[in-house]
């Protein structure tokens, strides 16, 4: 089989150019400058992994933030020259015919291809609610993933069950990591994930063959090492104790910190903060919008978005304080009634005295 | 990890834990006040008032006679009152506490700068580590001081260090370390009603009632 580096010089490419392609991609993958021998002999002795892109219960978002990438370099490296053999939307094919092709990649390369999953894999009722050419989600990700060298769930969905696990979570919607247990499964969260981020994590493995560093939910720490709060552009407010108390206070045109507001940059690790989107304009917070959270599990149940992330689930509702009310009263009530019983006793017990006496 | 914990701690835990300390301090304030008194047929010789602001008075600069107790020992007697002070200002003035008081009460009040904060936590810190050197030191403390008194200093470091550990983010993920956080504060609000610490109430309680008793008969 031939190896990326021969593929690229029979497609024309000079020696000079894969040098520094390589370099680029190095820097590209969150690497170290030293670390770009290792990727040129990767590239020199290994074949091209080809990539096997399956589709769940999702929203096609994070194949959309993919292709707005703004590293075309690395996008048309991983399309054209690494390949992303099979990808329900982007894919040309349709129906048998594309099904036919998934199959030979997977019996042609067992072993060496990467399994991207993005969506989340329902699990109720046999896994009936998402079926793609009359086989449950849950028999395509396990055929895929046993001959694969290593899944990548791509978006919270994939990672996750992202929205679909949702309250109320009709479909029973879990990530691929909670399916597929004896192989490495890398999570890219995000909703969407950072374009930047799912390629240079795809292309991690597939053009170096091995998993990137892993936190420990599974995603890359070259991404998800830091929190949003950690390198948030706001943050010497936050530390100041200067917040944004409404959507147009003073603070808010400030540009103070939108803690109150309901950011969830604290807890939340991703690296938009760094990296930014749409080509490096802006990200939510420098334009005036708390993080959501989207890249850490069950974000969407854990607290209101305009809640502060401090703020248990329902804290203060209604409900709750009616509740809260009612176990104080409770607590009083047998308070009274046992203090009643008791000097009731101690009368009896004086009336008996007096009697025996 | 997984994020299981969290997710207990910030929901049903969190939940159990208030309601379980709303019905143990109302259980104990109506026992207290339901338990039976026995009515003072004695003529006052003094202020009932007096009594009262004497009694808080007394709390927070001790009578001539127990003054003696104290010698040697102020900056034991002193970590006392540092530590509430401290410890308040963190748990009242904390930009995330600010906004879970406001959640509950319904209104709101400023928050204090994080370092400002940041600095009181860890005062309120030491001043716990000097009250248990007290408790060991002091012959009169050590005799006093029974392993509940060791539990309840205990209980009260573990929500300040592991908060002041959230906000300084050492060593472990976020969620974990503000999971270890609501755990100690939970236990807390269990705790609190079972033990001496109910004292955040029965402080005030206690006071108003030897304030009136000693007040009116004058000794205060
Ligand atoms: S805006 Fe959000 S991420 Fe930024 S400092 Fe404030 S809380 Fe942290
Ligand atoms: S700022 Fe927060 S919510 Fe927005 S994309 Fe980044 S991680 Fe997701």
């Amino acid at each position: 089989m031939k190896t990326i580096y021969e593929e690229l010089l029979e497609r024309g490419m000079t020696r000079r150019d894969f040098l520094k392609m390589a370099t680029v991609l190095t820097a590209a993958l969150g690497l170290e400058h030293t670390m770009v021998g290792k990727v040129v002999a990767a590239m020199e002795s290994k074949p091209r992994l080809p990539v096997i892109w399956l589709e769940f219960q999702d929203c096609a978002g994070c194949s959309e933030s993919l292709t707005r990438s703004h590293d075309p370099y690395l996008t048309k490296l991983l399309f054209n020259d690494i390949s992303v053999d099979y990808h329900e939307t982007l894919f040309a094919a349709a129906g048998k015919q594309a099904e036919e092709n998934k199959e030979k990649i997977m019996k042609e390369y067992a072993g060496k291809y990467v399994l991207v999953v993005e969506g989340s894999i329902p699990t109720k009722d046999g896994g009936v609610y998402c079926t793609v050419s009359g086989k449950t989600a849950i028999q395509q990700l396990k055929e895929a993933a046993e001959n694969a060298l290593a899944v990548v769930a791509i978006g919270t969905c994939g990672s996750f069950g992202g929205l679909p696990h949702a309250y109320p979570d009709p479909t029973g919607a879990v990530g691929a990591g909670s399916i597929i247990k004896d192989k490495p499964v890398v999570n890219v969260p995000g909703c969407p994930p950072m374009p930047e981020v799912i390629t240079n994590t795809i292309a991690h493995v597939a053009i170096l063959g091995e998993l990137p560093e892993l936190d420990y939910l599974g995603r890359p720490k070259a991404f998800y090492g830091n929190t949003i709060h950690d390198r948030c552009p706001r943050r010497p407010f936050y530390e100041q104790g200067k917040f944004a108390e409404s959507w147009d206070d003073e603070g808010a045109k400030k540009g103070w910190c939108l803690y109150k507001l309901g950011c969830k940059g604290p807890t939340t690790y991703n690296a938009c903060a760094v990296i930014k989107w749409n080509e490096g304009v802006s990200f939510p917070i420098q334009s005036n919008h708390p993080c959501i959270g989207c890249s850490e599990p069950n974000f969407w149940d854990n607290n209101h978005v305009y809640d502060p992330v401090a703020f248990p689930p329902g804290l203060g509702d209604a409900a709750g304080m009616n509740k809260a009310g009612a176990a104080f009263l409770a607590g009083g009530a047998l308070a009274i009634g046992s203090a009643l019983l008791a000097s009731q006793q101690k009368k009896k017990a004086a009336k008996g005295g007096e009697k025996e006496g | 990890m997984n994020l299981d914990w969290y997710y207990m701690a910030r929901g049903p835990l969190f939940k159990f834990a208030v309601l379980f300390f709303l019905f143990g301090m109302g259980y104990r304030l109506f026992m207290l006040l339901f338990l039976g008194w026995k009515k003072d047929y004695a003529p006052a010789r003094g202020s009932a008032i007096v009594g009262i602001v004497k009694a808080f008075w007394h709390h927070a600069w001790p009578p001539e006679g127990l003054r003696e107790v104290y010698k040697g020992r102020l900056l034991a007697v002193l970590s006392g009152d540092i530590f509430h002070l401290a410890a308040f200002t963190v748990i009242l003035f904390q930009p995330a506490h600010v906004k879970i008081w406001g959640k509950i009460l319904g209104f709101e009040w400023g928050s204090l700068p994080m370092p400002i904060v940041d600095i009181a936590a860890g005062i309120a810190l030491i001043s716990l580590i000097v009250m248990a050197i007290d408790h060991l030191a002091s012959p009169v403390r050590h005799l006093t001081s029974t392993t509940m008194s060791w539990l309840n200093l205990f209980f009260v470091f573990l929500p300040l260090l592991t908060g002041w550990m959230t906000y300084h983010h050492l060593w472990l993920p976020y969620q974990t370390l503000l999971t270890f956080h609501m755990l100690a504060v939970e236990w807390i609000l269990i705790w609190m009603p079972l033990s001496k610490m109910s004292h955040f109430l029965y402080f005030f309680v206690s006071n108003v009632i030897h304030g009136v008793k000693f007040g009116k008969m004058g000794t205060l």
